[in-house]
């Protein structure tokens, strides 16, 4: 079997990302396993304005910010094979991939996963009626419009407000199609604020907040859907019913990590981010298997896709090469009620002062927050904030922590008057 | 009638392309004769035979000496030889019928004697012992009728096959032909499709499932009513293929056989049905009845995660009110034949009604035997099936088996390329998913639809936008609106 | 007259608030003046895509500038009647100067 120090399954924005921060860590023997026929991942279909502002400082179409981690690939000469799908990963970190050379195996030191996230689909969110053509997924009519340059229809509603919906609404006015209104069940959206301006105010697309799709109709081809308001439990209220004929129906309706693979290796799951359970260097409970990117937790920007890979990467470099000096605590981080997920999930203290990064994300929208790390005896940590919102992901980079005599670390958003 | 007209007569013509007739296509072709199926569909088995439980019942549930209960202990039994002939997934997991009560008991003992009737083994369990078979159920059964013949098959795979074989074996098929008209001449039967088109036969077996009162009407009899029943379902993906072994049914009532938790063929978990009067084309799912079901599979299995559910869809059950299946030759109109109501168990009729209605139709015409029947299909080729060694081979041959289109369910380019170039082959995204499955996993296609689209287009020599999903009028997308050759 | 806009500039989305001369609630440079433009002359970066010859995938192309808003779908119509030839090179130029707007349709994507 042909041995690996390091196997990256995704060639999208995170696998793209830790192979060269691996690479530039001293990592030479490597290789990315990309199923599509191109690097890029999901980049590629996203030809959109709005990436790069954190990473680069200028705006970049998804494949320019591609092109941009591509060309660093190539230039360190980092191996990579398209067209090849991996099937399983075992314990023992053996790869087993497909492409048209067969079945091959790599057996690894270390695993970065990078394998990105799903949509949710109509069966996930139960929405009752007829199933016509002419639902879609948000992502997979953008498959067809920016890749192929094929409409799926010309009459378009969209549930869920979602940023890959908001782009499309937009994507699909600008190609000729008519783009009816968008409804969220929440009382909020869960897109960024600037594609709610640009994306449906431009172009005077209605938002319903509290409102959903309550059915659908159409034997072959989607005719009609009814939408109605939802109450606080978000159970549709009758007698709000409304009807709108349509021939297309884009749900937008939330991602969630691609992580069936890792779960099957073993590697225990962070219940509610739905990837991996993870410890501060992004390893899940497999020693040497890295989770990064949208399969680890579902981010809204790429440019923190591209950070969080560049840590997988190090840190991946670090485990291979023996730099990673003896684990002497292990403290278990959970998070107050308003907190939805919190990446990491243990930390594993090395050093006497660790400087950690956490990722999480709010359950609603809150004005002004304290956020606190603490552990019953102490506060280690305390920021203020303002205007949480579930659809951001907030990032604190807190350095510096002593957790040698800690046990358990809570991270706490307190809401402030 | 001239001889042009005489060349042009068929034997036989079988309306529906249901799971019923592409079996009796499939048992006529093993004699000589012109045999034409036609199908309203863009494929075959899109109605009931598409959205069923998929269980071959074992068949001690029909009362003893109706045409159920004969037809589905005999094909019962034919399906471990067939399901090799036909490459279809197929697998004996047994049954266990649950009793939550006193009363359920007796209804069990009552089962159990119907079964001893009908020739089905089967076996009263104790609490203790069914759930040392199925840990996961519920701890308020009293126990279950144990039956092991009860198995699972892929209801698509079993229709399409069964067609495919019949095609390779002589039979014609044509879609998107919807008979409206009949009338009976002196020495055969004029068949008439919307369009107006006809086609001339000795003998016509109605097999139209939902519609085969109305295609009775058209021969001026109507001993029967079709009275669809709708049962909706939820799938779950392959999360765990221990969680439960078999296929869990509750007690029967009058109405049905209630709510049931079963692995697929394919490895998911079917929850479902519901069973209520609907319209004859209604095939939408509604929150109440699914909350219903999710109530009572809950009942039956405290733990089962709905969480894993990645797809709802309600079939139709071309139930009659005629207590028993439909079969036979008509007095008035001799040489018309109703295979009708087949109602559940249907499919695991299926084979056994095949096999009869082709003997009875050769004892008519007096058939001669097709001494080039070849009871094999191609076999399907899939790296689950052929392990890593055998595979790596077969993608030496055609290295388009080693590019995997649908990541959900392991499916190559390779395997697409044969459903669509086969007998009876995939001529669209439902087509290419009922034969060969991207499309049924956790994604529902979302990550591969695009690329079997393309594949269709390249391999039909047609544009993307004539690619349809199911039925004519379902295309997937537009005609493009970019370049100079704008069309 | 006060208005409240959302600022497209990055994914803050900061709300601005505008009265007369009074310009409030950016956070930074580039907020302030996308603020004064949006009163005036709004304006727009377009994404789209262009057919290929003999492909079956389509190119995608930004416009090199922010067009005026009431430009786009004229712009789009032009984009629309274009089709260009492979390589294509990361932001090759497809259409010079579009419809003299002093802006480029440029491509996004290399295709070899």
């Amino acid at each position: 079997m042909i041995k690996k120090d390091l196997v990256i399954i995704g060639g999208g924005s995170a696998g793209l990302a830790s192979a060269v921060s691996a690479f530039d860590n001293g990592i030479r023997d490597l290789i990315i396993l990309e199923r599509n026929p191109e690097l890029g991942g999901i980049l590629n279909q996203c030809i959109h304005p709005g990436f790069g502002l954190h990473h680069f400082h200028e705006e970049l179409t998804g494949p320019e910010y591609a092109d941009r981690y591509i060309n660093e690939v190539k230039k360190r000469n980092i191996p990579y094979l398209l067209n090849s799908q991996v099937l399983n990963i075992t314990k023992g970190k053996i790869v087993t991939f497909i492409n048209e050379n067969g079945v091959q195996k790599f057996e690894a030191k270390a695993i970065i996963f990078a394998a990105g996230c799903n949509e949710r689909t109509r069966g996930q969110i139960l929405t009752p009626g007829y199933r016509p053509k002419g639902v879609y997924t948000a992502g997979l009519a953008q498959k067809y419009l920016n890749i192929y340059g094929r409409l799926v229809g010309k009459n378009v509603y969209i549930l869920g407000s979602g940023d890959i919906g908001l782009i499309m609404a937009r994507r699909m006015t600008l190609e000729g199609a008519k783009v009816l209104g968008v409804s969220e069940i929440m009382p909020y959206s869960n897109g960024l604020k600037r594609n709610i301006a640009q994306c449906l105010e431009d172009f005077n697309i209605p938002l319903r907040l509290s409102n959903t799709v309550t059915n659908i109709f159409g034997r072959d081809r989607l005719e009609a859907i009814e939408i109605s308001d939802v109450d606080e439990k978000l159970q549709p209220i009758k007698g709000t019913e409304k009807i709108i004929k349509c021939d297309t129906l884009l749900l937008s309706v939330g991602l969630y990590p691609f992580n069936s693979m890792l779960k099957n290796a073993g590697c225990v799951v962070n219940k509610e981010s739905k990837g991996s359970l993870v410890d501060q260097n992004l390893e899940t409970s497999i020693e040497g298997i890295f989770s990064t990117g949208n399969v680890l937790h579902v981010h809204d920007l790429v440019d923190f896709v591209s950070e969080e890979s560049e840590r997988a990467g190090t840190n991946a470099a670090k485990y291979i090469l023996n730099k990673l000096s003896e684990v002497k605590n292990i403290v278990n981080v959970s998070h107050s009620k308003n907190v939805s997920y919190l990446i990491p999930s243990i930390i594993k203290v090395r050093e006497e002062n660790e400087n950690i990064i956490f990722s999480f994300r709010v359950r609603k929208n809150i004005k002004k927050a304290t956020i606190i790390l603490k552990n019953p005896a102490k506060v280690h940590y305390s920021v203020k904030k303002i205007n949480l919102l579930p659809a951001e992901m907030i990032k604190i980079n807190v350095k510096n922590l002593n957790l040698l005599d800690c046990n358990e670390l809570s991270l706490e958003v307190i809401e402030d008057e | 009638m001239n001889k042009e007209e005489k060349q042009k007569l068929y034997d036989v013509i079988i309306i529906g392309g249901g799971v019923i007739g592409c079996s009796i296509a499939r048992y006529l072709s093993r004699f000589n004769l012109k045999l034409l199926l036609l199908e309203k569909h863009n494929d075959v088995g899109d109605e009931a035979s598409g959205a069923n439980s998929g269980i071959v019942h074992s068949g001690y549930d029909p009362l003893p000496g109706t045409k159920k209960a004969y037809f589905n202990v005999r094909g019962n039994k034919m399906f471990d030889e067939v399901v090799k002939e036909l490459d279809v997934s197929f697998k004996r997991i047994g049954s266990l019928t649950l009793s939550f009560s006193d009363e359920d008991d007796k209804t069990l003992l009552e089962l159990k004697k119907r079964g001893d009737e009908n020739g089905v083994e089967t076996k009263i369990l104790s609490k203790e012992e069914t759930l040392k078979l199925e840990p996961n159920l519920s701890k308020e059964i009293h126990g279950a009728l144990f039956a092991s013949s009860a198995g699972i098959v892929s209801p698509f795979a079993l229709t399409n096959n069964l067609m495919e074989n019949a095609l390779d074996n002589g039979a014609e098929l044509l879609l998107n032909t919807e008979v409206t008209k009949i009338k009976k001449k002196v020495e055969f039967y004029r068949v008439f499709e919307k369009n107006g088109l006809f086609f001339d036969t000795k003998l016509v077996v109605n097999a139209a499932g939902l519609y085969s009162d109305k295609i009775q009407n058209l021969v001026g009899e109507s001993d029967f009513k079709i009275t669809p029943r709708k049962g909706e379902y939820f799938v779950l993906d392959h999360f765990d293929n221990n969680f439960i072994k078999h296929t869990i049914f509750m007690c029967p009532t009058k109405v049905g056989k209630g709510v049931l938790i079963s692995q697929t063929a394919s490895g998911n978990y079917l929850v479902g049905p519901s069973n209520d009067e609907c319209a004859v084309d209604d095939v939408s799912t509604d929150s109440l009845t699914l909350s219903e079901i999710k109530k009572t599979a809950l009942k039956i299995c405290p733990s089962l995660p709905f969480e894993e559910t990645i797809r709802e869809f309600s079939g139709i059950r071309p139930n009659s009110d005629i207590d028993d299946f439909i079969i036979k030759e008509s007095e008035k109109n001799p040489g018309f034949y109703t295979v009708g109501g087949i109602m559940s168990p249907g499919l695991a009729s299926s084979l056994a009604i095949g096999e009869y209605v082709s003997e009875l139709i050769e004892k008519k015409l007096n058939l001669e035997i097709n001494k080039n029947f070849n009871q094999y299909i191609r076999k399907h080729l899939s790296l689950a099936k052929l392990g890593e060694e055998k595979y790596n081979e077969l993608i030496k041959e055609d290295p388009r088996y080693g590019h995997m289109v649908c990541r959900c369910e392991k499916v190559s380019e390779g395997q697409i390329l044969d459903a669509i170039h086969r007998n009876s082959g995939a001529r669209t995204i439902k087509g290419v998913k009922k034969r060969v499955r991207p499309g049924f996993g956790k994604c529902q296609g979302t990550f591969c639809e695009a690329g079997i689209a393309q594949i269709l287009a390249r391999e039909l020599k047609v544009d993307l936008s004539e690619i349809c999903y199911s039925d004519l009028g379902t295309n997937v997308l537009l005609k493009a609106h970019k370049g100079s050759e704008n069309d | 007259m006060s208005k409240k806009i959302t600022c497209i500039v990055c994914p803050n989305g900061c709300e601005i608030e505008i009265e007369g001369d009074k310009i409030s609630g950016y956070t930074c440079k580039r907020g302030l003046e996308y603020a004064k433009e949006e009163m005036i002359a709004p304006k727009r970066t377009i994404t789209s895509t262009v057919k290929i010859k003999n492909s079956n995938e389509v190119c995608p192309i930004k416009t090199s500038k922010p067009i005026p808003k009431e430009k786009i779908f004229d712009v789009l119509t032009e984009i629309n009647k274009v089709e260009i030839v492979k390589p294509i090179k990361m932001h090759e130029l497809v259409i010079e100067n579009v419809l003299n707007l002093g802006v480029n349709i440029i491509a996004t994507k290399e295709f070899l």
